[in-house]
């Protein structure tokens, strides 16, 4: 017979199966026609030959051999036995699990909880660690910077960057820089994120113009923006996808930019809209500038070939001015890990912590189980008795757990599609591109395999336990509910214990995260953020030449302080903890040792008083402070300790790049760039001296609320300067909050798995010392009518729950010393081995076990002996 | 304390031979049994030559009923065959389900109601083989029993 057949008799009966199962009986009716007109045939035939009906009857039923045996083996034959069974053990499971409505709905429940906050940890952890960047080969794209052990400087000077573009035969190299421009568009002036691009800037990425080219050496060499390229964003949003759009001009930054290239919507760079040229001036040895390259290897070299290579060239290039620059070597990483890298610890850690957090679910489930399988332990007994196998016993107990995990994921990927977006809400920018993310067919192969290791995991054991059973005492007790067998206790124990044993492992870390983030939060940033915000706008450099930026934000800054409410104003080019361009150097101190870095912030009048930082010496910048007048700075305390020893430092000379500066003041030390590093040595110019670039800050300390203020000050831009684009405004609360946010992010996280799972182990204790009691209540009616004081009867349970808590408390203990070390570079502040949380997350534990153990240890010493014993 | 037991769920094996029990009160019988195919004093018949037989009978005869069918095969072998409906009916089902016969409700001679199967071209083809098959299996075991012991 062909295969054909086989595959037409197998759908056949794959449909008769399901007929089957849908309860329809036209087949059997059928068939039974059939027979039973083969029969009255047979019947008449032996009638014909001359036998009475009677002997005729009973002829014709012996040859048939069995009505009904010949029914069922035409029922086998119509569907399939094997799928029916499990049809049957599905339906039975299904049947047994709708009659018990609460436990169903909580064992969905906390499914749902442990497998949804694991697809949601999933989706992010999937999108922001373990998915590839999205370039072709993006393994081969390195970022390079230049540093030493303990030192990454983020960049590369020119020098080095032109040694290595001329010599390096591993790596095409290039370089990219991000900012932003205003596009004069019909519909007003924007200012869109864009970047600068080398030559093979797009090369390195593997990115082809979808319309157009790159740029030429030609566009490379001029001045201004003599060229453009834009997203395919930018390109379908703001110029309507015109086909023909290359070779059309475009006005960016008031120039009159040549539109020569379209690139791809998979193209994406950090937000980049559009790009121009990157023109890269040859090292002149006077003002150094800084790259940060990308490269791709070239084919044929490793990661470690480029890295000898370009260690070699820069050992040629000699780094004699200051010696702060010596020693650095290039430090070559893949551009996923330089972008990635640092957040893959903590969300590692938090995806380990919901597997955690689900494996406790399970040992919770488990328990529930046991105790449920104790309960039907006769049940299963006589299934076992009237002979139904082993395996098709515990087949049926899978049955239950399959489907209530099934369930579980279903109701769990509802949760995790809430917890995403939530997720989403709260991570802040540093997290990783999280927009976009979404729960794709990964997160759903990743859910379904869930549910099936948790159903194997909390239902497999019970089953073979219950099916393990002492049958013939299953059958034999009058007790509708045995204590179950000693191994179901025993394992019940070793459950509670577990999970709390993991519970205070998460405690643990989730503890040693929340003091980091308390002491984080409690640091003294050095200037008041409450009351002040900032706004940044950006000139266009084509028309704002020379004096222009410097007399527009002069004017600006005096508009904006006769603002009814507002305190004060200042101008800056960088303010705290905000995201801009902060210029460093480095010099030598006054006994000739190396500062190798000194952050410089340009600062105009008032910018002290605006961000509420405080003097400590001498005097803040005045409007005289200007070019042309004498050389000054303001310095930290730190700068000033670092370099003379002291803060008394006023009138002293600050070394600057090329020429001295008079110190006229002295501040307290103010945290620019980050929080936990603590300050910088830093050193403040005043802005007139420095120069007014076309992209600066202003900062307003007011009395009224940032929004009441902005439209006024967006009416005075508009006024000033009609094709400027409005500016963006932020309050420095906000900004002092992105600061945080990466810890905020963790904390929330973990602290809430660690809560839940802490949660779970309780109960779990809970409901097998509740369950306990309530088995036990006829021996405890006993003991009681024989006279053992109620309160011994407390003591015992409660004496059971706190030995099954510090046995757990201390297998946890030793596992969390040993697992806090993951940890080491997630805290600040303290140490992983901080005796106070440990302390405390002990204690927390037990307390609560406690408190758990002794609601069912007050019920068993309530115990009524009369009402025990005659209730069975 | 049976009644709430669903018996389908007992997990008792009910479609192979094996133990069956069914619930009578509040008692719980067991007994043995299992689906023979011919009766022990005749020849079994194999599954494969019995579909080959009701081919061939339906070839012969067209559309025919169970009964029909049963009594041409028994009267074919000289009674040396009988067909219980435990045999007859899955096979007519299985062939049924493969595509080689078709069955439908139709009025018997004694204008009763019965099944009549004839078969379908497929049906056709598929005896054709199967006869070519068997014929060759056939002369090639005879050639076999043709054998005769060499003397050296």
């Amino acid at each position: 017979m062909s295969a054909l057949r086989g595959v037409r008799a197998f759908v056949i009966r794959l449909v008769g199966a399901g007929r089957a199962a849908l309860g329809s009986r036209r087949a059997d009716d059928d068939l039974r026609a059939e027979l039973e007109a083969h029969l009255e045939m047979d019947i008449a035939e032996h009638v014909r030959r001359g036998m009475s009906p009677d002997e005729a009857r009973r002829a014709a039923l012996i040859a048939a051999g069995g009505v009904t045996l010949a029914v069922e083996a035409v029922r086998e034959r119509r569907g399939l036995p094997q799928i029916e069974q499990w049809a049957t053990d599905l339906r039975y499971a299904m049947r047994t699990l709708r009659n018990k409505p609460a436990y169903t709905i909580a064992m969905i429940l906390t499914l749902a909880l442990g497998i949804g906050a694991n697809s949601a940890m999933f989706t992010i952890v999937n999108a922001v660690v373990f998915r590839p960047l999205p370039y072709p080969d993006a393994d081969r794209i390195v970022a390079i910077s230049l540093g030493r052990p303990g030192e990454d400087r983020h960049v590369v000077d020119d020098r080095n960057y032109f040694a290595w573009l001329e010599s390096a035969k591993s790596v095409d190299l290039a370089a990219t820089s991000y900012t932003t421009a205003v596009f004069a568009l019909p519909d007003g002036a924007v200012d869109v994120p864009g970047a600068r691009a080398t030559r093979d800037y797009f090369a390195v990425f593997g990115a082809t113009p979808i319309l157009g080219r790159t740029f030429n050496d030609d566009e490379l060499r001029q001045p201004g923006i003599p060229a453009i390229i834009l997203g395919e964003r930018l390109w379908r949003a703001s110029f309507n996808a015109d086909p023909a759009i290359v070779g059309k001009s475009a006005s960016v930054d008031g120039h009159a930019a040549t539109i020569v290239g379209v690139m791809p919507a998979w193209f994406q760079d950090r937000g980049a809209e559009w790009w121009r040229p990157y023109r890269i001036e040859p090292p002149t040895g006077r003002a150094t500038f800084f790259y940060t390259p990308i490269a791709r290897l070239r084919s044929g070299y490793t990661m470690d070939a480029a890295r000898a290579e370009l260690t070699t060239i820069t050992e040629r290039v000699r780094e004699d001015r200051i010696g702060a620059e010596q020693g650095l070597r290039p430090i070559l990483m893949t551009l996923h890990e330089r972008r990635y890298g640092n957040r893959r610890k903590p969300l590692l850690v938090l995806f380990a912590a919901v597997g955690v957090l689900l494996a406790i679910a399970c040992a919770n489930l488990a328990n529930l189980t046991l105790a449920r399988a104790a309960g039907r332990q006769r049940e299963l007994s006589l299934r076992l008795v009237l002979g139904a196998g082993r395996w098709r016993v515990v087949r049926g107990l899978l049955c239950e757990s399959v489907l209530l995990s099934l369930g579980g994921a279903l109701a769990g990927l509802l949760v995790a599609r809430g917890a995403v977006a939530y997720a989403i809400r709260l991570s802040p920018a540093s997290v990783g591109n999280m927009q976009g993310i979404h729960i794709d067919s990964a997160v759903l192969l990743f859910t379904l395999l869930m549910a099936v290791a948790t159903s194997v995991a909390f239902g497999l054991v019970p089953a073979i336990v219950a099916s393990r059973g002492d049958v013939h005492a299953a059958l034999a007790t009058s007790a509708p509910r045995s204590a179950g067998s000693a191994a179901q206790l025993v394992v019940r124990r070793l459950l509670v214990v577990a999970q709390l044993a993991t519970a205070l492992v998460l405690l643990t870390g989730a503890g040693l995260v929340a003091r980091t983030f308390w002491r984080v939060a409690a640091i003294d940033p050095g200037f008041r953020p409450s009351g002040a915000f900032l706004f940044g706008i950006r000139l266009p450099s084509s028309r704002y030449t020379e004096a222009r930026p410097d007399v527009f934000y002069r004017t600006l800054i005096e508009r904006v302080r006769g603002l009814p409410g507002v305190r004060s104003a200042a101008l800056t080019d960088g303010p705290p903890l905000a995201y801009g361009v902060r210029m460093r150097y480095g010099t030598h101190d006054v006994n000739g040792d190396t500062i190798p870095r000194i952050d410089v912030v340009a600062a105009g009048r008032d910018y002290f008083e605006t961000i509420g930082a405080t003097l400590l010496h001498g005097r803040t910048f005045t409007d005289a402070d200007r070019a042309g007048a004498l050389p000054v700075a303001v310095v930290d305390a730190a700068l000033a300790r670092r370099m003379f020893g002291t803060t008394d430092v006023l009138g002293r000379t600050l070394p600057y790049l090329d020429h001295p500066l008079r110190i006229v003041g002295v501040a307290r030390d103010v945290l620019h760039d980050d929080l936990e590093q603590g300050a910088a040595p830093t050193a403040y110019l005043p802005i007139g001296q420095s120069g007014v670039e076309t992209f600066e800050t202003v900062i307003v300390r007011a009395t009224t609320p940032a929004e009441s203020l902005e439209p006024t000050i967006i009416a005075i831009v508009r006024s000033m300067d009609p094709a400027l684009a409005p500016p963006k405004f932020d309050t420095m609360e906000h900004v002092v909050d992105q600061a945080l946010a990466p810890r905020q992010f963790t904390f929330f996280l973990l602290g809430a798995f660690a809560g839940l799972a802490a949660l779970l182990a309780v109960i779990g204790l809970y409901g097998m010392l509740a369950d306990l009691v309530l088995q036990r209540t006829r021996e405890i009616g006993i003991r009681v009518a024989l006279g053992a004081d109620p309160r011994r009867v407390t003591r015992l349970v409660l004496g059971q729950g706190v030995t099954l808590a510090v046995m757990g408390t201390a297998i946890g203990f030793g596992v969390a010393m040993f697992g806090v070390r993951v940890m080491r570079t997630m805290v600040f502040g303290t140490s992983v081995y901080d005796p106070f949380t440990f302390a405390a997350v002990a204690g927390l534990l037990i307390g609560v076990s406690v408190i758990a153990a002794w609601i069912p240890a007050r019920r068993a010493s309530r115990v009524d002996p009369v009402r025990a014993l005659r209730a069975e | 304390m049976y009644h709430n037991l669903a018996w389908d769920s007992l997990g008792v094996k009910s479609h192979a031979p094996g133990p069956y029990c069914f619930p009578i009160g509040n008692m719980v019988v067991i007994w043995v049994t299992h689906t023979g195919v011919a009766v022990a004093d005749r020849i079994d018949v194999q599954q494969g030559t019995l579909s080959l037989m009701v081919l061939r009978t339906l070839e012969v005869l067209g559309p025919l009923h169970g009964y029909g069918i049963a009594r041409r095969i028994e009267e074919t072998s000289g009674d040396r065959l009988a067909l219980n409906y435990g045999t007859l009916y899955p096979a007519l089902l299985k062939l049924e389900q493969e595509g080689f016969i078709h069955g439908e409700w139709g009025a018997s001679e004694n204008n009763r109601r019965a099944k009549f199967y004839h078969l379908t071209a497929a049906g056709q083809k598929q005896l054709a083989r199967e006869t070519r098959e068997w014929r060759e299996t056939a002369q090639l075991i005879e050639s076999f029993f043709a054998l005769r012991p060499e003397r050296a």
